[in-house]
């Protein structure tokens, strides 16, 4: 079990399981993600249907990433454990002492001196313990590593929840119009709006309602990019805008209009047989010079620079098509219909994430920035002088006993005894444990 | 206004010249004198930066966070050379080498800016958000630190070529300065990534989409843990390090611009 538990938490299996995470990283950037099915076979067809079979095509929600994922999580989490247990010593108040690897230089009185001053003056705490002279600095620092692996755990495994448990659907709503989710909670569009009114600019705004089946309700509700709603778990977010066909309908008799809003194929009509068939808006259109004819245009782009509306009119002896702009009418019977401007109404984005693991996720961030700067801002390092000889424990990397060594040999050419890797390693039964 | 910007690159240009002339004929007043130079550029490039962050507030209406002249290439590059620039005259008292290393980074980031389409244009409604200031001001500082890093391992290798002894006292300062320049950017560009996130759970509706920019910010990051890993752990050093530094520019290059260019995703725009 401990030889698991060893091979597990190793830096070996964890770079190894970095540079599977890499090699996914790669390929699902070069593979686009989440398209249909048809799209991979229509855009790969040597290897498409490959990609489907491997499920390449969503990597990211596979079994063997998964298997990867939680193979790396046991990985931080044996390394933050083995971190937290070296760290237990030091929460009881004790301070490590080493009993051997110290530099060959014997350090003359003065120098002695000197290195006392100067550690005092970079402000480390001095410890007598009667053999030896110990002084000490950013003790803190030794929790750094322990919480870079506890949060990047924690990130881990939040974030495949918030992933994984979290949903989202895309809701399309004419004004005036109520969607119901799926918990039973309504949301009502009471307007929509592509200018905002105090800037002028351009942008896509809707104000929404959201009810909840006991009767809580968020209150109408202005929501544009990067400002939803969140409101009971879900958030409400202004994703994007498409058009809709806008025509009124006069009763030329009586005098009763109504306007319709039409984004898919429907009959208007007095009595269920005279009145027209909207069957679409074409984006543009433009007419052949010779023959006067209307060719409508279609564009890559959501734009509609010159809407034409495409109509059937229907009366008992008339099945005819016909083109109209907007501005322009039909008489059907005793039917006026007037062709409006195009609108434009909300594709609403609800999203659903259950509590506290966006919060917990956030607060694993957090603990993650703090992680990293104790870890890289605040070495802890010991210096301990006994019989005029010293020994700096401190990351080579932090360059401390460089700087030690190169103050306390100014002028001087510096001895060329630093203890190497194996003297830094201490054994066991050469360390003292001291209360600080 | 665009002028002065076009005086800094030339400024940038003729001191990197004057520099490396003085270098090669070893006339350290000369030296001195481009490093002045360097200054008044780098003093200039703050006040272009400055004056584009005010012009953005007054002409597009912008908020102060989100008015920030680093969006697009022509202003990411321009900040990403400035942040340079101020890292090459802080260290330059304690490391002088570093001013050989840093200039022509700064050179070949503002002529790559002055490719680029200058015109201030306004910000789409997605990207007129206070995280804008967050998340791409600390992912340029970030850069920068990384091309900082980058350029000393370059130094680093140059000098061993030149059979300069490894223990010498420059080569540990190269050496270091490019480790500090990693744990900089490191810390940097973690908050790039989490406030990345946090601003896509605000704009997108999730804080992951595994998008190609997201995936090779992860595929960075993730390398420059292993570098730290190999650096803190078994104390690599040296000619190893400075390799990886580069290879880490090359992973920054890429997901800066070569994500851009060559990939589709939701960062297109940027």
């Amino acid at each position: 079990m401990k030889k698991v538990f060893m091979f597990v938490r190793s830096m070996k299996f964890g770079l190894i399981l970095l540079l599977v995470v890499i090699a996914f990283s790669v390929a699902g950037s070069l593979i686009p993600q989440t398209f249909e099915d048809t799209w991979y076979l229509e855009n790969y067809p040597s290897f498409g249907e490959a990609i489907l079979a491997l499920g390449l095509h969503r990597m990211f929600s596979q079994w063997y990433f998964i298997v990867v994922s939680v193979l790396l999580g046991a990985s931080l989490a044996a390394a933050a454990i083995s971190r937290f247990m070296a760290l237990r010593k030091l929460l009881q108040g004790v301070l490590v002492v080493p009993e051997s690897g110290y530099r060959t230089d014997e350090l003359v009185a003065s120098k002695v001196s000197r290195l006392c001053t100067y550690l005092q003056k970079k402000r480390y705490r001095e410890l007598n313990t009667g053999e030896a002279t110990v002084y000490h600095k950013n003790r803190i620092g030794y929790f750094g590593s322990a919480l870079v692996h506890l949060s990047l755990l924690m990130i881990l495994v939040f974030g495949g929840l918030v992933l994984g448990l979290s949903y989202y659907d895309d809701v399309l709503l004419l004004p005036g119009e109520t969607a119901e989710l799926s918990d039973g909670s309504t949301m009502h569009l009471h307007s929509f709006t592509r200018r905002d009114p105090i800037t002028d600019r351009i942008e896509s705004i809707s104000v929404i309602t959201v009810s909840t089946p006991d009767g809580r309700t968020s209150g109408a509700r202005e929501i544009r990019v990067n400002h939803p709603l969140r409101f009971n778990s879900y958030a409400f977010y202004q994703f994007h805008h498409l058009y809709a066909g806008s025509i009124t309908a006069t009763d030329v008799t009586t005098g009763g209009r109504d306007t319709f809003y039409l984004t898919e194929r429907s009959f208007l009509s007095a009595d269920g047989r005279t009145g027209i068939w909207f069957e679409t808006v074409f984006q543009g259109w433009t007419m052949e010079e010779e023959t006067g004819r209307i060719i409508p245009l279609i564009y890559d782009a959501p734009i509609f620079p010159d809407p034409l509306y495409y109509v059937l009119i229907m009366t008992e002896h008339i099945h005819e098509h016909r083109f109209a702009v907007p501005g322009t009418h039909i008489y059907v019977g005793s039917l006026r219909f007037d062709f409006n401007e195009l609108i434009n109404y909300p594709g609403i984005r609800v999203s659903f994430t259950p509590h506290p693991f966006p919060a917990l996720l956030l607060a694993a961030s957090a603990l993650l920035m703090v992680g990293l700067f104790l870890s890289f801002y605040l070495t802890p390092v010991i210096v301990v002088i006994k019989d005029g000889h010293y020994k700096i424990t401190a990351s080579k990397s932090s360059g401390i006993e460089l700087e030690i060594v190169a103050m306390l040999y100014e002028g001087e050419d510096i001895p060329k005894d630093t203890p190497d890797d194996e003297q830094v390693k201490i054994p066991e039964n050469q360390e003292r444990e001291v209360d600080i | 206004m665009h002028t002065l910007f076009n005086l800094t690159l030339v400024a940038y240009i003729i001191a990197a010249i004057a520099y490396f002339t003085g270098a090669g004929f070893k006339h350290e007043k000369i030296q001195k004198y481009a490093f002045l130079m360097f200054v008044a550029a780098t003093i200039a490039h703050i006040a272009y930066f400055i004056w584009r962050w005010w012009a953005k507030m007054d002409v597009l209406d912008l908020t102060f966070l989100t008015a920030i002249p680093i969006r697009g290439a022509f202003e990411y590059s321009m900040g990403f050379a400035l942040v340079i620039a101020i890292i090459v005259i802080l260290a330059r008292p304690k490391m002088p080498w570093i001013v050989s290393a840093g200039l022509p980074a700064v050179v070949v980031m503002m002529v790559f800016a002055a490719t680029r389409n200058m015109e201030i244009h306004d910000l789409m409604p997605a990207l007129r958000s206070p995280w804008l200031f967050v998340h791409a001001g600390t992912g340029v500082v970030a850069y920068a630190a990384f091309a900082v890093a980058a350029v000393c391992g370059i130094k680093y290798l140059s000098k061993l070529k030149k059979s300069e002894d490894e223990e010498s006292k420059t080569m540990l300062q190269i050496d270091r300065m490019s480790y500090r320049a990693i744990v900089f950017g490191m810390l940097f560009f973690t908050v790039t990534i989490i406030s990345g996130s946090m601003w896509a759970s605000d704009a997108w509706s999730r804080f992951w989409f595994w998008d190609p920019k997201e995936l090779w910010s992860l595929i960075t990051w993730i390398f420059y843990v292993i570098y730290l890993h190999q650096r803190l752990r078994k104390n690599w050093r040296g000619k190893r390090t400075a390799i990886m530094a580069i290879v880490g520019v090359g992973l920054v290059l890429f997901t800066w611009l070569g994500v851009n260019n060559l990939l589709y995703g939701l960062h297109s725009y940027s």
